[in-house]
């Protein structure tokens, strides 16, 4: 299925008092299924608002979809009604937050909140659903015994494991993972990769991947979606954006990673700083802080420049901008 | 070979806590040259930021001598101490929560002057302050802004600028980049450097991201549960690592490239209490190459090439 | 992100601005302003004087010459609740100034250096603590007689733990936060911390408790002229007027609606205004 998952022109604002901040900003995206997409961009850059957006459970207000479209299996999810969504969230589409630390009920077992997910989407017994919460405990690589204990008997790394299982457990074709890594320890996000990717490969599902750690996308995607103020700048297999970035904030975020396998002096840097969401630059959104900055640029938003079938980038200057100017 | 600025001898931390006692460092050593910086890497948990703190001593050590150019400083007075401070300085983590939301950055900046130097007139503050805003690259303009209403990299510059105001020669830094986005990530680790070739300073660079640690330091000490497990300088560390740990660590960095998949070792389990932890080395129980003897006695730092390692394996499994 | 103030305001002004955007508060404020006022020009404002007696004009509902009725002597209602604002006021703030600043130190010494320090305070205000405050404050006032100081510090040292909890509570919350370990880094001293740094951080819920506190002076200093530990008759306090009144809560209750309502809205602005205060000293909250 090509139109597994496709956002069109999805646009969020937050209302604070009288400032509106624009945190997407007429996202254009796609994802295939059974594919893995990482979702890379700095803070503020819209990543999560997104996700929340695809699930809508964005906390409205202050934040409100002001235009756009999240097809998902041929049905357009905005005009679904709320006991569809419900059916939606969880069965089909679920999610991983970022801190297990708080994404799980301190006052239940594992088990139990593993079972209140199966018994909620699915019509088995409630000892039906205690086996498989031991299922689902083993596939992440916890003992079913542990099903009765509690969150805080658990550590940092075996907790986020919990909270996969509890995603997985209803076998959702889209999983939406939001930084599932960093709140750990390298070695114990060492473990969760590998175990993300052992579970990708067993369950075929989607899954997008939200992260600002290029490392952690190389190793488990196979599309990137650059994110910069709201919106998608470039979009492309792992390898050609990788290997050959065509938008300059790629270029300067690649740049800006210190290297372990490299030996550099001095990192590059991008020029000023990440745009204000309140008042995000007209034209190209990155323009203020682009090296090759054109008039046109100031005024004129860039359409995406296919490059071949999957890659693009909204960038004028991205067919001139070919091999050889990333090292 | 110049003489130490700063030298760590037998330090130790221990913690009473319900559970037993916490070996938070337990026996650490080590030394910095001026000009040069120590890279300390660890997981949390390791004892990293609290060895960062006894040296500081923002917490008293329960054994063990920081020597600072020859002087046991966890001996001095309190009043020697705060003399000293202004030669050792810190930088915190969270540019969030390291400030004072009730401060403008003039006065978050200012603070340590107004400790220091009694005699000052205010506009001679002032022009120290912008002074050292100008350092750090924050713009004068912000000067009687509040934290809240700057971004992180403004704010660790902040954080920056309140140290440097006294012009120390050592700096700890712990994990000062760890709450930032990598460009701003890149901005922060190029002024530390720029500035340390200006001021001359010496840091303690405290982090638990390999790449980060390996472009600033020319020493890197790696720290298990309370111990040092490993120390070279950076480039041996990297291409050489010789303790299971280290490589395990290494190893555990995502490479941004998705050409290359390295061989992972994943290691098992997770991190041992470091509350009445096991005797023998700490790191055997996740350790795929453990031994009897690693059981029974606690491996010592031994020199191995041009590494410093405490593990039996490497050192022969004598003694 | 604002980046643009380049003026400069004293702190105190800036919260000033901030206290008027918020409606509310500034009606709070208006209210206090007019009742501290009342209390000062009560001479002028008063039509009679607050003892004399009227028997003829005995329990008289609300009318034209008695604007708030007049009570079992004949004395005028509304005369007393003017003069009694002066009492009232006085006795409230004083005592909650009593008990915020004795009480923030404490809590606020117990909490930064903890260990037996923070042992001994709290156990201290544990015993104070575990004698109703009510009759605290009448052992106190029995003590040290009866008299309008006496009521005030009695009623005062009845609330001090309550301000001793709550600043220590913050203070164990704040000194952990790494701004306070900054402070020492540069080599602030301990007193200094707690002046610039903690305690500036904890002032919302003392703030609140401030204004919750007030109500709990007036009526606690009511309870003692009550039983004859504090104000005494004829003088009016609030309080003592509403206590009085009880009896005649049936046939008369305009008796007590008066010095009822009297309190009820100082109350109210206090604690309107309180909020105010919380919202506009915190700079996160600054648009």
């Amino acid at each position: 299925m090509k139109d597994f998952l496709r956002i069109e022109d999805l646009t969020v604002e937050y209302h604070s008092g009288r400032r509106h901040v624009h945190a997407v900003n007429g996202l254009d995206l796609q994802v295939g299924e059974g594919e893995a997409l990482g979702f890379v961009g700095e803070t503020g850059a819209g990543k999560t608002t997104t996700a929340l957006s695809i699930l809508r459970i964005l906390p409205n207000p202050p934040a409100k979809v002001l235009g756009g479209k999240v097809i998902f299996k041929y049905k357009d999810l905005f005009t679904l009604s709320d006991k569809e969504m419900r059916a939606i969230r969880g069965e089909e589409i679920a999610m991983i937050f970022q801190d297990p630390m708080t994404s799980l009920d301190p006052v239940k077992t594992v088990g139990d909140q593993i079972c209140e997910m199966i018994l909620l989407h699915e019509h088995c017994s409630k000892k039906e659903a205690w086996e498989k919460a031991g299922d689902m405990l083993e596939t992440v690589g916890i003992d079913r015994e542990r099903a009765g204990e509690y969150p805080h008997q658990f550590s940092g790394g075996m907790k986020q494991r919990v909270v996969i299982a509890i995603a997985l457990s209803c076998r959702p074709s889209l999983l939406i993972a939001d930084e599932p890594t960093t709140a750990l320890d390298v070695t114990i996000q060492a473990q969760i990769l590998e175990l993300m990717k052992e579970l990708k490969k067993k369950y075929q599902s989607s899954m997008i991947m939200i992260t600002h750690d290029l490392g952690i996308v190389a190793e488990i995607c196979d599309n990137v979606a650059i994110m910069y103020a709201g919106s998608v700048l470039e979009y492309g297999s792992v390898f050609d954006i990788y290997k050959d970035p065509r938008h300059f904030y790629t270029k300067a975020l690649f740049d800006s990673i210190p290297d372990v396998s490299r030996n550099q002096d001095r990192l590059k840097v991008i020029s000023g700083l990440a745009p204000d969401p309140t008042d995000i630059p007209s034209g190209c959104p990155f323009h203020p802080r682009c090296p090759r900055c054109m008039d046109r640029c100031r005024t004129e938003k860039p359409e995406a420049v296919h490059l071949n079938d999957t890659h693009w980038a909204k960038c004028f200057l991205a067919e001139e901008e070919g091999r050889g100017s990333h090292e | 070979m110049s003489e130490p600025l700063l030298e760590v001898r037998h330090l130790k931390k221990y913690f009473q806590t319900k559970k037993g006692l916490l070996y938070a460092v337990d026996d650490v050593n080590f030394s910095i040259e001026e000009g040069k910086t120590l890279g300390l890497v660890g997981e949390s948990g390791c004892g990293k930021s609290t060895t960062g703190r006894l040296i500081l001593r923002l917490h008293e050590a329960t054994a063990g001598e920081v020597l600072y150019r020859g002087r046991n400083i966890l001996e001095l007075s309190p009043r020697e101490m705060r003399e000293m401070r202004q030669k050792m300085q810190i930088v915190f983590q969270d540019p969030y929560s390291s400030l004072n939301p009730r401060m403008s950055v003039r006065s978050l900046i200012e603070e340590s002057l107004l400790q220091r130097s009694r005699g000052m007139s205010s506009a001679e503050r002032e022009k120290r302050v912008l002074a050292a805003m100008d350092l750090v690259g924050l713009e004068r303009r912000l000067e009687h802004s509040y934290p809240h209403e700057l971004d992180g990299g403004r704010r660790q510059r902040i954080g920056i600028a309140r140290a440097l105001i006294l012009e120390p020669e050592f700096v700890v830094l712990d994990e000062p980049v760890s709450a930032l986005d990598v460009c701003v990530q890149a901005q922060i680790l190029n002024l530390l450097m720029d500035l340390q070739k200006e001021m001359k300073l010496t840091y303690l660079f405290i982090s638990h991201n390999l790449s980060v640690v390996k472009h600033i330091s020319d020493q890197i000490a790696v720290m298990y549960l309370g111990k040092l497990v490993e120390m070279a300088d950076h480039e041996t560390i990297f291409e050489d690592p010789k303790h299971p740990y280290t490589k395990a660590l290494l190893s555990a960095i995502p490479v941004p490239d998705p050409t290359k998949h390295p061989d992972r070792i994943i290691l098992e389990g997770d991190v041992t209490s470091p509350i009445n932890p096991p005797p023998g080395c700490r790191f055997r129980t996740r350790c795929r190459q453990a031994m009897p003897v690693c059981a029974e006695t606690c491996p010592e730092l031994m020199q191995n090439g041009n590494s410093i390692v405490a593990c039996h394996l490497c050192n022969g499994g004598q003694k | 992100m604002k980046q643009t103030k380049e003026k400069r305001y004293s702190f105190a002004r800036e919260t000033f601005e901030r206290l008027m955007k918020n409606k509310l508060a500034m009606f709070g404020l208006f209210v206090l302003c007019v009742l501290v006022l009342t209390a000062i020009f009560a001479d002028q404002i008063a039509p009679y004087s607050y003892d004399q007696m009227d028997f003829l004009n005995a329990y008289k509902f609300p009318c034209r010459e008695h604007l708030f009725g007049t009570d079992e002597f004949g004395r005028d209602i509304f005369s007393r609740v003017v003069y009694g604002s002066r009492i009232s006021l006085k006795v409230g703030f004083i005592a909650v100034g009593i008990a915020v600043v004795a009480g923030g130190l404490l809590g606020a010494v117990a909490g930064y250096y903890g260990g037996w320090t923070d042992n001994l305070i709290m156990r201290a205000m544990d015993v104070i603590m575990s004698i109703p405050a009510t009759l605290l404050a009448i052992s106190i006032a029995a003590a040290l007689g009866a008299g309008l100081t006496n009521l005030m510090i009695a009623t005062g040292i009845a609330s001090i733990p309550t301000y001793a909890r709550i600043v220590r509570a913050s203070v164990l919350g704040i000194k952990e936060q790494e701004f306070v370990e900054a402070a020492k880094a540069v080599g602030t001293r301990d007193f200094t911390i707690l002046r610039k740094h903690i305690l500036p951080n904890c002032l919302a819920p003392i703030i609140v408790q401030a204004t919750l506190g007030v109500a709990f002076a007036i009526l606690t200093a009511a309870g003692l002229s009550f039983i004859g530990l504090g104000i005494e008759p004829p003088t009016p306090e609030w309080g003592a007027m509403l206590s009085n009144a009880r009896t005649y809560i049936r046939d008369y209750s305009y008796m007590c609606l008066f010095p009822g309502l009297a309190i009820a809205i100082t109350i109210f602005s206090l604690n309107v205004l309180g909020d105010g205060l919380r919202d506009a000293l915190d700079p996160k909250l600054r648009q």
